[in-house]
């Protein structure tokens, strides 16, 4: 039992793991440093401004946890809470099918892809502001083209954006309406990447459309779809400036469908309150990451263990 | 371009007609607004408040397109928007695969727990993030300045995340097939890794620029001067406190996305031609 | 080959931004503002001071208002913000209590600056503790707005100052028509063009003049709220789902609603609506148990850490001049503080009958203000929101919105 070809080894494998920290961290390390700087380190301020209650402009005591607790107690916090809740459930579901639908359409490149393309980026590419205002004259309850054309078939019409019953869904549907276009590039960018002849070899074989859908299509694009998941949910969760601009103070309907970013920015901008925002923006992340922690970590084994074929 | 083989007579023309509907009436929703848009653009001040709305302007006011290039510097704004777009793009693809490639392929110690802290940044809500990247762009003199304006956007947990992903669905045998050939992780990365993600390579520069073309709060807070300005800042400027001129502002929103739509299909049409060489 | 070229213009470029920007002789001044249609008024101003100082320059930084406030925090704070800007009086209370604001005192005196050439209770709201700091740019009221045509219609006479709270009432039950969706008058849940005028009109108040407690409570406040709450009850107004459906100048503009409550500052828009401009007018708000007019106005003030106050402080002056103020009052953007140029103001705009504007300045209440405003101002929208909607009565509502107004200002920093 000869010890050198096994001390070779494993010395072959020690400079290969140094090797490949060297390589792993030279490769990582401008992006790494660069969101370190600009994202980690205002975390970290973030979680050093909620310990105090600094004002609009700064300043204000150290108060420890109180703002923490403050939170819990918060009641709008905690109905904006279950309002992100079901506005994450409405506009991810929805989008992505949506999206996916719209991926393998154009993959299938039909004539003119270019324009469909480039039409369907339109809702991302306008000028967010106007689309609301677009958006609030379809929606008008009284004088809105939707409710016209209701109003024509001799169907109910509904106040879409200052019935509290009916908000959160006019909103969830607009914000599905601007993300579609870039979650379907996405996805198709993942469906290019799977190589045509695994579909001829299926086609051959006389898989169905959705055979080929169900055992190719998918587990193929799992990666891509995984990704596009986990982005849709984080920034529907931190959207606020659709309800500022669709629902605004005043309206009926702001209890139901204020997020929990609508809130803090009403701390932070509106009220002036940089510590109390600060420990929301704090517990924020931690909540986030928290729940989306395992399920990434979990994933991640899963990918390692199943190899790609 | 791949086309199925036919099993009967017709079936084809019928799958893409079928295909062509099903786009089309996603597009009618999905340009819907932006229609009512450009016919807003063409009506009076008047027409544009009106409720209940009409549908069409009375007679065509081309004259609002007029004035709002005169109202804006339509050049600079697109120069500045431009610049800061691609800068963005070319950074983020370039550093993001960089950094794809390596969480993806390489096992190197702490790397989920580095990875999952990459992605913690796509947890941040904005409103924290304003002050400070105010405070470090001043810190590196870059306040007023296209630099300062595209540092943000240089770095990315968005592409990172969608950069491994697509590594992620490479077949091992390749990149083993590299290694056994004694490429090191540069050339891994280079030249067999890098081409075979080019469709997200390219998915991630369009994603950037069109997230570039309509930030806001960053260009406002950042820079001062009317000659740095972005577009999405110079339509801003066009809406008052209490009142705004509806079928100006309008205009001035087509002519911000008719070009680069312009320019994102023609950008199509020549990647394709490339393609087929 | 092209991803390599790109890769070296790139950090070329990426260089050249360390390079600093050459030293030039003149002094120049940042001037920030937020309203596009008064920066022509602003360039004449700029030039005219200019002209008189040739080592000075001032550039404009135009910011939409939305921003305004969240840009100019950032950078004051970071003490490289603008060395002039625009303040009003919802922002003055926090930006003097966070030292920001240069004070202006030192520089009147100085100079002799006599400071009666405005009104007195604009001024007021600049100062805060004996320091001033702002001078007076401009002047804005509420009016009642109403369309002609309508009133023609139901054969009444149009608005005038005698109108009282009952005659108003009688106009608008005889001017709504449901069936063809026309009312009287909007009733929106707004503060400065709206509730606060009623409020003061029925001998209540907002803040008590030391700023110490909340008039909400008070039988006179609530009279004031019920004004509004009673004609939505009565038909007279779209419900309150509706105005925040449809913003009040649309219905206004669209003749769906004959009378509004809004401020001076419509009269430039609406005189730019070819459609509506022939058929609609402006009064004085009608009174109630008194006269009363929610009266407010921009101010110029210098940045703390500008490091140019002399200069800074020639530029505030000159705006605040009378030849500064003739400059404004002939664009006809904006009403001049300075009292003496109002006629030109109304010259300016001949569309509509803006010497009642003038006039009713007589009985003006400045808006009322705190350091903390924003914060009870929130407290407003959500309690009242809820009273508008007849969730709850305007009794219960006014009294929580008291309680809570009354707690916000006991932990205010700086009082009156």
């Amino acid at each position: 039992m000869s010890t050198a070809p096994e001390a070779r080894r494993s010395g072959v494998a020690l400079r290969r793991g140094l090797r490949d920290a060297l390589w792993g961290y030279a490769m990582i390390a401008p992006l790494c440093l660069g969101l370190a700087a600009l994202y980690l380190g205002p975390a970290l301020a973030a979680a050093a401004t909620s310990l105090g209650d600094a004002g609009r402009f700064g300043e204000g005591v150290w108060v420890g946890l109180a703002n923490y607790r403050a939170l819990l107690a918060d009641v709008e916090l905690l109905r904006a809470i279950a309002n992100t809740a079901r506005f994450v459930a409405l506009t991810v579901p929805v989008s992505l099918v949506w999206g996916l639908a719209t991926a393998l359409l154009l993959h299938s490149r039909p004539r003119g892809v270019a324009v469909y393309r480039a039409l369907y980026l339109l809702p991302a590419l306008t000028m967010p502001a106007a689309s609301a205002l677009i958006w609030r004259w379809l929606l008008n309850g009284d004088y809105g083209l939707l409710n016209g054309v209701l109003g024509v078939l001799g169907l109910p019409t509904l106040r879409y954006l200052t019935d509290a019953e009916v908000a959160p869904y006019a909103i969830a549907a607009v914000a599905t309406w601007s993300i579609v276009g870039p979650t379907a590039l996405v996805l198709e960018s993942g469906l290019r990447r799977i190589p045509r002849h695994y579909y001829e070899a299926a086609r051959l074989d006389g898989a169905s459309a959705l055979a080929r859908l169900r055992h190719i299509t998918l587990p193929l694009l799992a990666p891509t779809l995984f990704f596009a998941a986990v982005v849709t949910t984080l920034l529907a969760a931190q959207t606020f400036d659709l309800v500022l601009i669709m629902v605004g103070p005043t309206n009926p309907a702001l209890a139901s469908t204020q997020t929990v970013l609508y809130r803090l920015y009403v701390e932070a901008i509106v009220l002036g309150r940089s510590g109390y925002a600060a420990a929301m923006g704090t517990a924020f992340i931690a909540m986030t990451m928290g729940l989306l922690a395992p399920l990434l970590w979990r994933y991640s084994r899963r990918e390692f263990q199943h190899g790609h074929e | 371009m791949a086309t199925s083989k036919p099993r009967r007579p017709g079936r084809p023309e019928r799958t893409a007609l079928v295909r062509h509907i099903a786009l089309a009436s996603g597009l009618l929703v999905m340009v819907g607004p932006f229609a009512w848009m450009l016919l807003t653009s063409l009506k009076t001040l008047g027409e544009a408040l009106q409720v209940p709305p009409t549908l069409l302007p009375a007679t065509p006011q081309w004259s609002n397109y007029a004035a709002v290039l005169d109202a804006l510097p339509f050049a600079q704004l697109y120069a500045n928007t431009t610049i800061v777009a691609g800068v963005r793009a070319a950074v983020q693809v370039a550093l993001c695969s960089l950094a794809g490639y390596a969480f993806a392929r390489i096992p190197f110690p702490g790397r989920d727990a580095l990875f999952l802290l990459v992605l913690a940044a796509l947890a941040i809500p904005a409103p924290l993030l304003t002050l400070p990247h105010y405070q470090l762009v001043g810190r590196l003199g870059w306040l007023n300045s296209l630099h300062g304006l595209a540092l943000p956007g240089l770095f990315s947990a968005f592409g990172t995340f969608w950069l491994r992903q697509s590594f992620l669905a490479i077949p091992n045998d390749l990149p083993e097939a590299a290694e056994l050939d004694g490429a090191n992780h540069w050339q891994t990365y280079r030249h067999v890794m890098l081409p075979l993600v080019g469709p997200s390579l390219v998915g991630l520069a369009v994603i950037t620029v069109v997230w570039s073309w309509n930030e806001l709060l960053w260009p406002l807070v950042v820079n001062s001067s009317p000659d740095r300005m972005t577009l999405a800042a110079g339509l801003a400027s066009l809406q008052g406190q209490h009142a705004t001129n509806i079928p100006l502002l309008m205009a001035g929103v087509v002519l911000a996305v008719l070009p680069p739509l312009t320019l994102f299909v023609l950008g199509q049409a020549v990647l394709a031609c490339r393609q087929k060489q | 080959m092209a991803p390599r070229l790109i890769g070296w213009l790139l950090i070329a470029w990426l260089l050249c931004g360390c390079a600093s920007a050459p030293a030039t002789l003149a002094v120049t001044l940042r001037y920030a503002l937020w309203d596009v249609n008064q920066v022509p008024a602003a360039e004449q101003q700029i030039a005219a001071f200019q002209r008189a100082h040739p080592h000075i320059r001032v550039s404009i930084e135009l910011t939409p208002y939305e921003q305004y406030w969240t840009k100019l925090g950032t950078a004051a704070r970071d003490g490289s913000g603008p060395d002039v800007f625009w303040m009003n009086g919802p922002n003055i209370g926090s930006y003097a209590a966070a030292g920001l604001l240069l004070p202006l005192e030192g520089w009147i005196a100085a100079d002799g600056l006599d400071l009666s050439a405005y009104p007195a209770w604009l001024v007021d709201l600049y100062t805060l503790r004996g320091r001033t700091y702002a001078i007076p740019r401009d002047v804005d009221t509420i009016g009642l707005w109403y369309n002609k045509e309508l009133f023609d219609a139901a054969g009444l006479a149009y608005p005038d100052a005698t109108w009282d709270w009952a005659r108003l009432r009688e106009a608008a039950q005889a001017l709504t028509d449901h069936e063809r969706g026309v009312w009287g008058i909007a009733a929106p849940l707004v503060s400065q063009s709206g509730y606060y005028n009623t409020i003061y009109q029925s001998g209540g108040f907002v803040l008590s003049p030391d700023g110490t407690t909340s008039g909400f409570d008070r039988e006179e406040t609530i009279a004031g709220l019920r004004f509004w709450t009673d004609l939505i009850d009565a038909g007279l107004s779209p419900s309150h789902a509706q105005l925040v459906d449809t913003p009040p100048q649309t219905l206004f503009q669209s003749g769906k609603v004959a009378m509004l409550y809004d401020g001076s500052w419509q009269q430039r828009p609406l005189a730019q609506n070819e459609q509506i401009r022939a058929m609609v007018d402006v009064a004085p708000l009608p009174r109630g148990r008194e006269r009363a007019v929610i009266a407010h106005g921009l101010g110029h003030a210098i940045a703390a850490r500008t490091d140019r106050p002399e200069e800074a402080w020639a530029f505030v002056r000159y705006l605040g001049s009378r030849e500064a103020a003739e400059i404004l009052a002939r664009d006809g953007a904006a009403l001049p503080a300075y009292g003496e140029t109002a006629d030109l103001w109304v010259e300016a705009n001949p569309t509509f009958n803006l010497q009642s504007l003038v006039d009713a300045l007589d009985g003006a209440v400045p808006l009322p203000t705190s350091a903390d405003a924003a914060v009870w101002w929130e407290l407003e929208r959500t309690h009242l929101t809820r009273a508008w909607t007849g969730e709850v009565s305007v009794e219960e509502a006014a009294a929580l919105l008291a309680q809570e107004m009354n707690r916000v200002l006991a932990w205010e920093v700086l009082p009156r």
